[in-house]
């Protein structure tokens, strides 16, 4: 193994060239784009716009979400998309087959391995890799690659994100060059092999990042970081030395166990990056050690994008934030923000509690309405009926005088004619006497009698006569002719040519009177034919 | 990144909730139904009441303008109702009756047994009146007796006669002597039930 302090001071960065898909040359024309990676309470973040690095910032908080909540109230981040790459944390990684899940239930699918795996949901976040050729061969595809990450400080980053449409993502599924990767970040030292942009095995190493060294030595992690090959005249460089030993036979190690049970090849390259690449030129020493030395340790550059606004020693620092920022993890990848979530959870029961009590409204008015409606016009007809009998009682009392002078004439008459109806007429009796009355008769008198509608008269006489019984069948006949019944000459005497009899007949109280074309018409008693008054007259009476 | 909400589910449970709430309310609101139903039955009834009685109430209208146009005849006529069917009984203004009556017909008045009381209604009453009986006898030619009868049933008072016996002790006619008792009725306007009962009491005049 190469000694750490034989390390070359600089070697020039060669440029690859990677061509990026249409879609995402589009989306770089359209949008910046900010990659953030968050290294524990350490930020490093860079924003991508027009085809260059506009700005590379490091931030440092009292915990993730405290560095991006500083970093995010100064930056400008409006109409960004913003990816946060989270190093370190990943609770499993896992390659998962797909084969017989249906594309649009892959992610279900894999939602439940995560949480079949971890027992829960994934605390925060879980990266999910798309669909992607088999990591070896053998496998059915299609195959997706599964990372999920655990912890309360994702909570906490939730927290501080919010409803902005931001992704966390764990780091080793930012896109990055094919390759054996070693992360030396502040917060754990990481290795992962890419292939073909998949990342195909993950380990952090025990040794610990960057702070469990500051922690040995009693230095800022960022005073370490800006040693970088200057590390010989320091008072602890054992202990760093150390650390850096560790780190480069726990890589190797691992190096070493992975190529020897893997079925692909030998990665072609070995990129070391993180903030912890240049202390004491670690990252040639382990290419030294792994036999990568020959083919640069530099990590290239896509030479589509200007990074120019990035320096050459923060390079392998801004790696990753880079990446996040300029690369496309599939739709696949990324599970949403779960205050996202829960917000448009939140928001979708509103919706529908509003879409439930319109419709309940709307029922509720329809039903009044049909309901109501009959009952209004109902109303407004009765309304208007009552109005109408108002008006027209008005107009009645305009003329209730003479309406009441009529009623009481009406009821008059009727008393007067019931009286009149119940007078006999006497002078018809009188006439019917004399006219009926054979020569030489002589009446002594008569008696009227009334009963009811008739009136019953008797009437004694004395006639003188050879013929007696012819002068009374006569007398008979004649009052029965002129309308008298039930005439009857009554126990009559003769005796010396004289007759004495009592004649009895029956008439009606009035005449008949005889219409012109001889029907005889007998006056009904008018009286019952009085209907009720309604204003009740006393003749001879006050009016009323 | 993706939205992996699957909305179209919420849209179903909606659709399905609303239409739950909608069959509850109808289904609710059959109770307050049949109670609208009631009350707009009701209202209709009134006012097709009130719309019979509007119409009434309108020919009433039109009688009353008409009465109104022809005003002085009906009062002359009620004038004329009042004199023969008088509102109060009143015996001396009877007898005063009588009196000039007789004297104009040239007959003796010789007795007369008027009632202060009413008859019965039942007996010789009009409806609308109660009937005050009475009898009277008069004595004078038969002329005189049968111009008396007439005159009595052409006033303009009204009685009624119940019986009449008219009597020509000689046998004669026009010229001879005759007489006549008259058992009659006066009225007046009784506004109230017929009062039951009669008191008869019988004053003879020299």
């Amino acid at each position: 193994m190469q000694s750490i302090t034989d390390f070359p001071p600089a070697v020039a960065e060669p440029v690859v060239t990677v061509p990026l898909q249409p879609d995402q040359e589009q989306r770089r024309a359209a949008r910046t784009y900010i990659g953030v990676e968050l290294d524990g309470k350490h930020l490093r973040a860079v924003s991508v716009a027009d085809g260059r690095v506009q700005t590379w910032e490091t931030v440092v908080g009292a915990s993730p979400a405290d560095a991006v909540r500083v970093w995010s109230s100064r930056a400008r981040l409006s109409g960004a998309q913003v990816r946060i790459a989270w190093a370190g944390g990943i609770g499993f990684m896992r390659h998962q087959e797909l084969a017989d899940v249906p594309p649009d239930q892959q992610r279900e699918q894999l939602l439940q391995v995560a949480v079949d795996t971890l027992g829960e949901e994934p605390a925060a976040a879980a990266g999910i890799a798309g669909q992607y050729a088999p990591p070896v061969s053998g496998e059915q595809g299609p195959t997706a690659l599964l990372v999920t990450l655990q912890g309360p400080e994702l909570d906490a980053l939730w927290e501080i994100i919010g409803d902005r449409d931001w992704s966390v993502v764990p780091m080793v599924l930012v896109p990055q060059v094919d390759g054996l990767h070693v992360a030396v970040n502040i917060a754990c030292v990481a290795c992962y092999v890419v292939e073909g942009g998949i990342p195909r095995t993950y380990v952090e190493l025990k040794t610990g990042g960057l702070e469990a060294l500051a922690d040995k030595v009693q230095m800022p992690p960022e005073d370490l970081i800006a040693l970088r090959g200057n590390i010989g005249d320091l008072p602890d460089s054992a202990t760093i030395i150390g650390y850096l030993k560790n780190v480069v036979t726990e890589v190797t190690t691992w190096a070493r166990s992975w190529e020897s049970n893997k079925q692909t090849g030998t990665p072609p390259s070995c990129w070391v990056h993180g903030p912890g690449a240049d202390l004491g030129a670690l990252s040639v020493v382990i290419a030294d050690a792994l036999g990568y030395r020959s083919q640069g340790t530099a990590i290239p550059r896509l030479n589509i994008v200007d990074h120019s606004a990035i320096p050459t020693p923060d390079w392998p620092q801004a790696y990753v934030a880079t990446q996040a920022a300029q690369a496309v993890i599939p739709p696949l990848a990324v599970i949403p923000n779960p205050v996202v979530v829960a917000a448009r959870a939140q928001a979708a029961a509103r919706a529908q509690r509003a879409i439930n009590m319109t419709g309940i409204v709307i029922a509720i008015a329809a039903v009044i309405g049909l309901l109501a409606v009959p009952i209004v016009l109902a109303w407004h007809q009765a309304s208007n009926a009552a109005n109408a009998l108002r008006i027209a009682q008005l107009e009645r009392s305009e003329v209730a005088y003479p309406l009441s002078v009529y009623q009481q004439v009406q009821q008059d008459s009727g008393v007067v004619s019931g009286i009149k109806a119940a007078d006999p007429d006497v002078t018809w009796v009188q006439q019917m006497l004399a006219s009926t009355a054979p020569p030489g008769a002589n009446i002594s008198g008569y008696n009227l009698q009334v009963m009811g509608a008739k009136m019953q008269v008797t009437a004694p006489a004395k006639i003188s006569s050879s013929r007696p019984f012819s002068e009374i069948a006569t007398w008979v006949l004649a009052l029965d002719k002129a309308g008298a019944t039930q005439v009857q000459p009554g126990t009559f005497n003769y005796s010396g040519g004289t007759i004495t009899l009592t004649l009895q007949f029956v008439l009606p109280l009035q005449k008949p009177v005889v219409h012109p074309a001889g029907r005889v018409a007998v006056p009904a008693p008018v009286a019952h034919r009085i209907t009720t008054p309604q204003v009740r007259h006393v003749p001879g009476g006050a009016h009323k | 990144m993706s939205d992996p909400h699957p909305k179209s589910r919420s849209v179903a449970i909606n659709g399905r909730n609303v239409a739950l709430a909608l069959i509850i309310v109808l289904v609710v609101a059959l109770i307050p139904g049949r109670i609208a139903l009631h009350k707009r039955n009701t209202y209709l009834q009134q006012a097709n009441a009130d719309n019979v009685q509007t119409v009434l109430v309108k020919q009433q209208v039109q009688l009353g303008q008409l009465v109104q146009a022809h005003l002085s005849k009906y009062q002359k006529e009620l004038k004329q109702d009042e004199q023969a069917v008088p509102a109060a009984y009143s015996l001396p203004q009877l007898v005063q009756l009588m009196t000039a009556m007789a004297t104009a017909a040239g007959v003796t008045w010789t007795s007369a047994s008027p009632s202060t009381e009413a008859a019965a209604a039942s007996s010789e009453g009009v409806p609308g009146t109660l009937a005050y009986p009475m009898t009277i006898t008069v004595d004078g030619t038969a002329a005189a007796v049968s111009q008396f009868v007439r005159q009595l049933q052409q006033q303009a008072q009204l009685f009624t006669i119940t019986n009449l016996v008219v009597s020509y002790p000689d046998g004669g006619r026009d010229v001879l002597a005759a007489s006549a008792q008259i058992n009659l009725v006066s009225y007046v306007a009784n506004a109230y039930s017929p009062v039951g009962g009669t008191t008869t009491t019988t004053t003879t005049t020299p």
